[in-house]
């Protein structure tokens, strides 16, 4: 019997797990310096109503799609509990399998912030207890990742304070289950995925076969606080690894040109600072977890982004913001794109996987001409051929996700569900069944 | 100028709280719709239960506490509002239910074997307890050290009976009591909270009152003064009002639907018929239907039960006030709106002259306000709106107390004269 169609990548929190400030990670200018009246305005009907009517109305003819989609993703965002969020994606996932596996990952934002959230944020372990009651109602459904972060915990402490989430569980079905099956690192929030607290942590994690799921995208999150010099140190004190290929000094040189480049460190409290979340989220960070875990399983999320595989779409929008990611972009290796940098990861070690969420969302773009859209049909299909460096198919470690509900400024989760479909036909029973198990290695 | 009598003074008082009582149910109605909009009062209550279960070195309890389906279950699910009044009884058994279903979350497993299956786990050590109050206990056992678990221990140690076989047990009902108190003790102090920022919200809301219906307490006292027909009428009605209000029971003494009726109880029936016929509020909703925005803005206005009774009280309240006559609201012919302040700064200065002279008698007083525009005018007319604005933020059961008590003065001395008008 086939294994259940497993979604690997989605989001449940809700407004009560965010700071006040959180919608500066969103791109557009005014939410970002409206952020905190913008998330108060949305805790109320006529709030809501008022927000929609004035989105619609700032915005011209052309993004008014753009804005309602983003209100959309705030309206899930703003339901009462993140059970409501995580029904809304498993029934969009119960379309295509009335069993589907869904991995919930949980993120820590009480750090995301210099300022002070209000008393409305609930902690990130009440966060976690909360998704721990999510699993004793949908066992068979929803597989949490713990999302961790070295500014929490750190080195022993943090893996003690992880096996109280891996190491308890329950019995249904006759089937056990633990709360949390796997780690989810979100470096965008501010520190970098080979940070030394966390060595302890992933060394436990590889022992017991509990995967990683990151983020891999440029920006990913435009705001990480007023004080980027105390999170990003000149040279950041890395997990014990065997660096034969010098990658300590890339990262290091990458880091060193940040700090000097006129204007790359913006302190603002209106977010904007695409460049540190970028330095901290870059595909090369993973090389010294993949070397120095050679049996942890990591999956470097979104494939670059697929801004990444076709970079013609950002051109066309912005010249200005292309002009400025070719400078940014592949220092010291030359020209590269963070697509080519996953690719060449994924081919080096056995032990890294992608996943197509969010990037999916760009399959069958409305408004875009077929041969456009085809781009990244072909570059995908073209990963699912590949082989890597010993001669493995890469597509064993590709794996299907959505990134719900940050997808739904783009599309809502049953036409994800059903545009992926449509495109890779061929390959969906590997990438949504048979890959995400041998990923989480969950009981069936 | 006729002169004032002491007995002109009681009357001219007793009309004044009649008035200010009248106009005190509409700043509750305000700040009720208000609050009802704000949703201050369930913000207030989870605000309060959140931080009185917030526990920084376990679990924001609170945050437990309103997932739980008893909790959850009170919401509006149209509105989503949140509860505005939790029991003590159900504060107690939710409560122990949130605790208890922590106990469950300490099942330790462990990894058996991973086999083509996946990892196959198996539960390791003592499973939870069955029964939820000995999870409760198991719970507050497993918390890190916090003021709150020693809160805890502390009801579950008071809490102790022996059974039948010596043994202490955990006695649900008597820790559902101690809790229940607990809660209880709280309540009563977040009340007082609740009281005091409702009673800023007040002063804010007598003064809009006072602008929005252009209520200038310094000529209230001059047109009752000096208008010995609306005197005789306004005090008439006090004086049944006073009667009806004495005899509504307490508890009622705070519904201004019912406050309402007891000033409605005191005025002309037909008049105010009369008055009620055509809902002012109403009908210019009515008339925003001409787009879009304005028909939701409509919407949003009136689908709800707390907008919609707040808009006929209103009504009702501005027909009363209509049916007595009172010298309050915004017209052309009046001040301030009357007076030609632009002529006065823009054009001519100084220059325009007062034609009306101060004078005896109600039109002269009234000419000479209306149509004179002088920095004197304008100082009185703003010290009369700030005098309702703090006379307002009283709240009505005051005034209604007052208007008891002047009423009472007045019937213990000697009968009023008629009126020269009526003669």
């Amino acid at each position: 019997m086939a294994n259940p169609f497993t979604n690997v990548h989605i989001h449940i929190f809700n407004d009560e797990c965010i700071p006040d400030r959180f919608l500066r990670i969103l791109a557009p200018k005014f939410i970002r310096q409206n952020a905190p009246l913008i998330q108060k305005g949305l805790e109320t009907k006529v709030g809501k109503f008022l927000v929609r009517t004035l989105a619609w109305a700032v915005s011209k003819d052309k993004n008014r799609g753009t804005a309602q989609k983003m209100i959309s993703f705030l309206d899930i965002g703003t339901r009462n509990s993140q059970k409501e969020v995580f029904e809304i994606a498993l029934a969009a996932g119960k379309i295509t399998d009335s069993q589907v596996r869904i991995i919930a990952l949980t993120l820590n934002m009480d750090y995301m912030d210099s300022q002070p959230s209000s008393a409305r944020m609930i902690s990130f372990e009440t966060q976690l207890a909360k998704v721990m009651e999510i699993k004793r109602f949908y066992p068979h459904n929803i597989f949490p990742f713990l999302g961790v972060d070295p500014r929490h915990k750190s080195g022993t402490d943090m893996l003690n304070w992880a096996k109280k989430y891996f190491e308890t569980g329950l019995k249904v079905d006759g089937k056990t289950y633990p709360y949390f099956c796997g780690i989810k690192l979100y470096p965008a929030l501010g520190y970098f995925p080979f940070d030394a607290r966390l060595h302890e942590l992933y060394q436990y994690a590889e022992a017991h076969n509990i995967p990683v799921m990151t983020h891999c995208t440029r920006v990913g999150n435009q705001y990480v606080g007023n004080a980027i010099e105390n999170l990003i140190p000149d040279a950041p004190k890395m997990i014990p690894f065997v660096d034969d290929e010098g990658i300590k000094d890339r990262i290091y040189a990458r880091i060193k040109r940040f700090r000097e480049e006129d204007g790359w460190i913006k302190n603002s409290d209106n977010g904007d600072n695409d460049f540190a979340c970028d330095l901290f989220g870059h595909p090369e960070n993973y090389i010294p977890l993949a070397k120095a875990y050679p049996n942890l399983k990591i999956c470097i999320a979104h494939i670059g982004g697929s801004s990444e595989i076709d970079r013609t779409k950002i051109n066309a929008k912005d010249k200005k913001a292309y002009e400025t990611l070719l400078k940014a972009d592949d220092f010291p290796n030359g020209k590269k794109t963070w697509f080519d940098y996953t690719i060449e990861v994924m081919k080096a070690h056995p032990n890294i996987y992608t996943d197509i969420s969010y990037t999916l969302s760009d399959f069958e773009q409305k408004g875009v001409p077929p041969e456009k859209n085809v781009v990244l049909q072909r570059v995908i299909t073209e990963l699912l051929l590949a082989k890597d460096n010993a001669g493995k198919p890469l597509s064993r470690k590709v794996l299907f996700g959505t990134d719900f509900f940050m997808t739904e400024q783009e599309k809502h989760e049953a036409e994800l569900y059903a545009s992926t479909q449509a495109t890779l036909a061929p390959w969906m029973d590997a990438i949504a069944r048979e890959n995400p198990q041998e990923f989480i290695m969950q009981p069936l | 100028m006729k002169n004032i009598t002491q007995s002109s003074i009681i009357e001219v008082l007793i009309s004044l709280t009649l008035i200010y009582a009248l106009l005190s149910i509409f700043v509750s109605l305000l700040i009720e719709w208000w609050n009802s909009k704000r949703r201050t009062r369930q913000t207030m209550l989870q605000n309060a239960i959140n931080q009185l279960l917030k526990d920084s070195l376990n679990l924001d309890y609170g945050a437990l506490f309103y997932n739980h389906h008893m909790i959850a279950g009170l919401k509006n699910p149209e509105s989503n509002r949140l509860p505005q009044y939790i029991s003590s009884s159900m504060f107690a058994e939710a409560f122990v239910d949130v605790m208890a279903a922590q106990a469950i979350h300490t099942q330790k497993i462990r990894l058996s074997e991973t086999n083509d299956k996946g990892k196959q786990y198996e539960l390791e050590g003592d499973s939870p307890p069955e029964n939820v109050i000995d999870r409760f206990q198991v719970a507050v056992k497993a918390m890190n050290t916090s003021p709150l678990k020693d809160a805890l221990q502390s009801f579950i140690d008071k809490s102790m009976v022996k059974d039948v076989d010596g043994k202490k047990v955990l006695d649900y009902p008597t820790l559902k009591k101690n809790l229940e108190i607990w809660y209880n003790d709280y309540m009563e102090r977040v009340g007082g909270w609740y009281k005091a920022k409702l009673k800023r919200k007040q002063y804010v809301f007598g003064f809009l009152v006072a602008l929005l219906l252009n209520v200038d307490s310094l000529h209230l006292v001059k047109v009752i003064s000096m208008d010995d027909s609306l005197r005789n009428s306004l005090v008439a009605t006090a004086e049944k009002v006073a009667d009806n209000y004495q005899k509504t029971a307490d508890s009622l003494k705070s519904d201004n639907g019912v406050l309402l009726k007891v000033i409605s109880s005191g005025i002309d029936s037909i008049k105010l018929k009369e008055n009620l016929k055509d809902p002012i509020i109403k009908t210019k909703l009515a008339k925003l239907d001409s787009n879009f925005i304005t028909k939701k803005a409509k919407m949003v206005l009136i689908n709800d039960s707390i907008s919609a009774k707040t808009i006929s009280q209103t009504d009702s309240l501005l027909g009363i006030a209509a049916s007595l006559n009172i010298p309050i609201g915004w017209s052309t012919k009046t001040a301030p709106l009357s007076w030609s302040w632009k002529k006065k700064l823009m054009g001519c200065g100084c220059n325009v002259k007062c034609t009306h002279k101060k004078g005896p008698g109600l039109q002269a007083y009234l000419d000479y306000r209306n149509h004179c525009t002088t920095w004197w005018n304008l100082f009185w007319y703003i010290l009369g709106i700030s005098i309702s604005g703090v006379a307002l933020s009283f709240g009505a059961p005051f005034w209604f107390d007052m208007m008891i008590k002047l009423v009472n003065i007045r019937r213990s001395g000697a009968k009023p004269q008629p009126s020269k008008d009526k003669e």
